[in-house]
């Protein structure tokens, strides 16, 4: 009974597409058949390769480097806080800098490249998984890190088996907004300047009148956000296990 | 001075010294001017009309769509946490359109409305409207059902209960989601104008940039850094407010 | 044998300076069961983190078999007040248990054969894949416990093991604790608040005065082992102990600073 009234109001307004865009002439809104006609032309699977693949590549390859830079540059912030004092002002800006500021001028340093895009994306996403690892790493339990000292753990050990792990919670926290962002970056590198990506097509197909394949377009990147959002809570379910067990328990 | 504050003032300026040095000797490339070269371009320009238009209409598309976003989440999250039939049938939806970023809309807007103001509004309110209507649904679902119902043992009226014991439980969750709406909100308008050519902050870093204004570029994204700055704090200290009786129930939504 | 000479802590500095220990001397030998009790904010965890090398003394020393210890001893192995902030909730038991000794078993099936014999001798065989958190605080406490003796430490301190379970679980950890002392032959040094705690397990009490501490008297236990919850608990010599620490207790907690030592009292002396 639940499942059908969660799925009443996406079938009713996808019927409701399909049938007020049926006989519409309107060259802005083409029937909904040939919106499918054309995500099946360009997406299954033609550009899939030359643009879909391009487009997730530079998103997943800057979120990387932003959860790796992060988390690091993050967690030694949290210990020090001397780091954290003298490079305060320099995270704040960075981190209130609208991210989509800075897309031209890396168009004017890096070109319209996958390095250019990488990069951007990976700058914008840093800040929320470096301060969400500052948090976190704070946030530690002090006698966790007693227990681990008393036993003679190694630095490395303390950080791979101790604060790591107890900071996961907070970090997939920052990561998961960080996803967000990095998406939006993608789009709009791609809408900005770019050769490839589902952005580009979608932009090129406006400039010409190719209304079903913008239409379809923005399909895909809807699909899109929603699969990487899908994959994302998947992980995040498999690595913090622990913690949602524990947290069910309480 | 003291030690805190001078620690962060000394690396902030060697930072930026070892960019003016790095820059003047030619080690960065021509398209990153020196420090200095920056701070002129804006002690010549920051009173200048032409600076104040772009911000003042930035700030109007965030402002408008912030507004719009903030009182639409509100209303329908308050909607869905109160009423299960109107949860069960907008939650599908919900959680469908919600990992799509708005920006995705934007090719289809321009083609159906433009590149006018009103696509900016538009899509950034619908940007701020996922993080307010999440941090509704939480909010309201979070109120003490011993509250409530202490509440109603004391005869309070269902307004007076809204006004006095829904409202003030729900405040910690609505500052925070209006610090994450204005944040994701400029970041979208600028997108926005960048992508649409609508005048503002955007537009006017693209037509620098695109012209070789790079003395202009720097000092247009120091302002929209600033502008960020300015705003976050204003939040920040909005939410510590509302939460300092509520830490407790902090969540990490954010 | 631990030693401890003239111990001093002082935390902070200039005029908000807080003296936790003023002057502690004593020592445990070689398969001792030794329990320190004094009353609650006595400074009593302060003194055990000086003990395992995790606190630097302000003054004085603390020696294992002659030499000072500077860092955690690889000789010492603490189970500590609260299991619910000791366990790792991210591992199973298995991984909590073994955890420590990472660095002295290269290989994991050693490592896995130390961590299954630390689980039997607490009586939780079968429970290794289990999560801290799906344990009662009981069993998360014997986790604890096994976590210290798979570490084969010389000195087990435990810093008020037992005070957040229920009474009855507390006395089977008690018991627990015994058996393993008797099977293994390490030393214990025990602290707790708990007067029949102390003097049911102990060979010998340490009285702590309340903050800033200093010892008040060592008493020795000379009840007869095995012990027993009730036929030990039922000796009028148990009795008389418990009365005579209780009045130690009862009086520097009333008195609140350190009072000299009590040299009047001569039960402790009897043996």
């Amino acid at each position: 009974m639940r499942i059908v009234l969660r799925l009443l109001v996406p079938v009713l307004l996808v019927l409701l597409w399909w049938t007020t865009s049926a006989g519409s002439t309107s060259p802005f809104y083409p029937p909904l058949r040939e919106v499918l006609a054309a995500f099946q032309e360009s997406w299954l699977f033609t550009r899939l390769g030359s643009d879909l693949v391009p487009s997730v590549t530079r998103l997943l390859a800057g979120l990387l480097i932003a959860t790796v830079v992060g988390i690091a540059v993050g967690a030694a912030l949290g210990r020090s806080r001397l780091l954290m004092q003298a490079l305060n002002p320099a995270v704040q800006f960075g981190r209130s800098l609208p991210g989509t500021a800075l897309i031209p001028i890396s168009v004017v340093l890096f070109g319209i490249g996958d390095g250019s895009k990488i990069l951007v994306i990976a700058f914008v996403c840093l800040f929320p998984v470096l301060l969400n690892t500052v948090d976190a790493v704070r946030g530690v339990d002090p006698h966790l890190e007693d227990v681990a000292r008393s036993y003679r753990l190694t630095p490395a050990q303390r950080l791979a088996f101790v604060l790591l792990p107890a900071a996961a919670p907070q970090i997939f926290a920052g990561i998961r907004t960080a996803l967000g962002i990095a998406f939006i970056m993608m789009v709009v590198t791609e809408l900005y300047a770019a050769t490839n990506g589902v952005g580009f097509v979608t932009l090129s197909a406006r400039n010409s009148f190719d209304v079903p394949q913008m239409w379809a377009g923005t399909v895909l990147l809807g699909l899109l956000g929603v699969a990487l959002s899908a994959l994302f809570l998947v992980l995040q379910r498999r690595v913090l296990s622990w913690h949602i067990g524990m947290t069910e328990r309480n | 001075m003291r030690p805190t504050l001078l620690l962060p003032v000394l690396t902030t300026a060697a930072l930026l010294g070892s960019w003016e040095v790095l820059s003047g000797t030619g080690v960065l490339p021509a398209e990153v001017p020196p420090v200095s070269d920056i701070a002129a371009w804006l002690w010549a320009n920051i009173g200048t009309a032409v600076v104040w238009t772009a911000v003042s209409q930035t700030l109007a598309h965030w402002a408008v769509a912030l507004i719009v976003g903030v009182t639409v989440g509100v209303l329908v999250g308050a909607a869905m946490a109160s009423v299960p039939v109107v949860n069960e049938l907008l939650l599908g939806i919900v959680e469908f359109l919600r990992p799509i970023p708005v920006v995705v809309y934007l090719p289809i807007m321009l083609l159906l409305l433009g590149a006018r103001p009103v696509v900016v509004v538009v899509l950034a309110a619908v940007a701020a409207l996922w993080p307010m209507l999440l941090q509704t649904l939480y909010g309201v679902r979070d109120v003490d059902p011993v509250t409530t119902d202490t509440a109603r043992v004391f005869g309070l009226t269902t307004p007076q209960r809204l006004v006095w014991v829904t409202a003030p439980s729900m405040l910690p969750y609505f500052f925070t989601g209006l610090r994450i709406a204005s944040t994701i909100t400029l970041l979208v308008a600028i997108a926005m104008e960048l992508i649409g050519a609508v005048p503002g902050l955007g537009n006017t870093l693209a037509t620098y940039a695109g012209n070789g204004l790079y003395d202009a570029t720097y000092g247009v994204i120091v302002i929209a850094g600033l502008l960020g700055v300015g705003l976050n704090a204003v939040f920040e200290r909005l939410e510590r407010r509302a939460l300092r009786w509520h830490s407790a129930y902090r969540t990490q939504q954010a | 044998m631990l030693s401890v000479t003239n111990l001093r802590k002082t935390y902070g500095s200039g005029g908000q300076a807080v003296e936790a220990i003023r002057d502690l001397t004593l020592t445990v030998d070689k398969g001792e069961f030794v329990c320190i009790v004094g009353p609650s904010g006595a400074g009593k965890t302060t003194m055990l983190k000086c003990l395992c090398g995790l606190l630097k003394p302000s003054s004085g020393t603390v020696t294992l078999d002659g030499a000072p210890v500077t860092g955690p001893p690889k000789e010492i192995a603490s189970v500590f007040q609260d299991y619910s902030r000791s366990l790792m909730p991210w591992f199973t038991v298995q991984r909590n248990v073994g955890l420590p000794l990472r660095n002295r078993y290269r290989s994991a099936a050693d490592r896995a054969e130390r961590v299954a014999t630390a689980l039997d001798a607490v009586g939780l065989s079968g429970f290794g894949d289990r999560y801290p958190w799906q344990l009662s605080g009981g069993m998360q406490q014997r986790v604890a416990i096994a976590r210290g003796l798979a570490y084969a430490p010389e000195i087990l301190l435990l810093d008020e093991p037992f005070a957040s379970v229920d009474a009855q679980t507390r006395a089977d950890l008690e018991d627990l604790i015994l058996r393993v002392r008797d099977d293994t032959g390490v030393t214990m040094l025990l602290v707790t608040h708990d007067i029949d705690e102390a003097v049911y397990l102990a060979d010998r009490v340490v009285v702590m005065s309340a903050r800033p501490s200093v010892v008040l008297e060592t008493v020795p236990v000379d009840l007869p082992r095995p012990r027993d919850q009730v036929t030990t608990k039922r000796l009028p010599r148990f009795a008389e102990l418990r009365a005579h620490v209780l009045t130690l207790i009862r009086r520097t907690a009333l008195d609140g600073a350190a009072p000299t030592p009590d040299q009047h009292s001569t039960i402790g002396a009897r043996r």
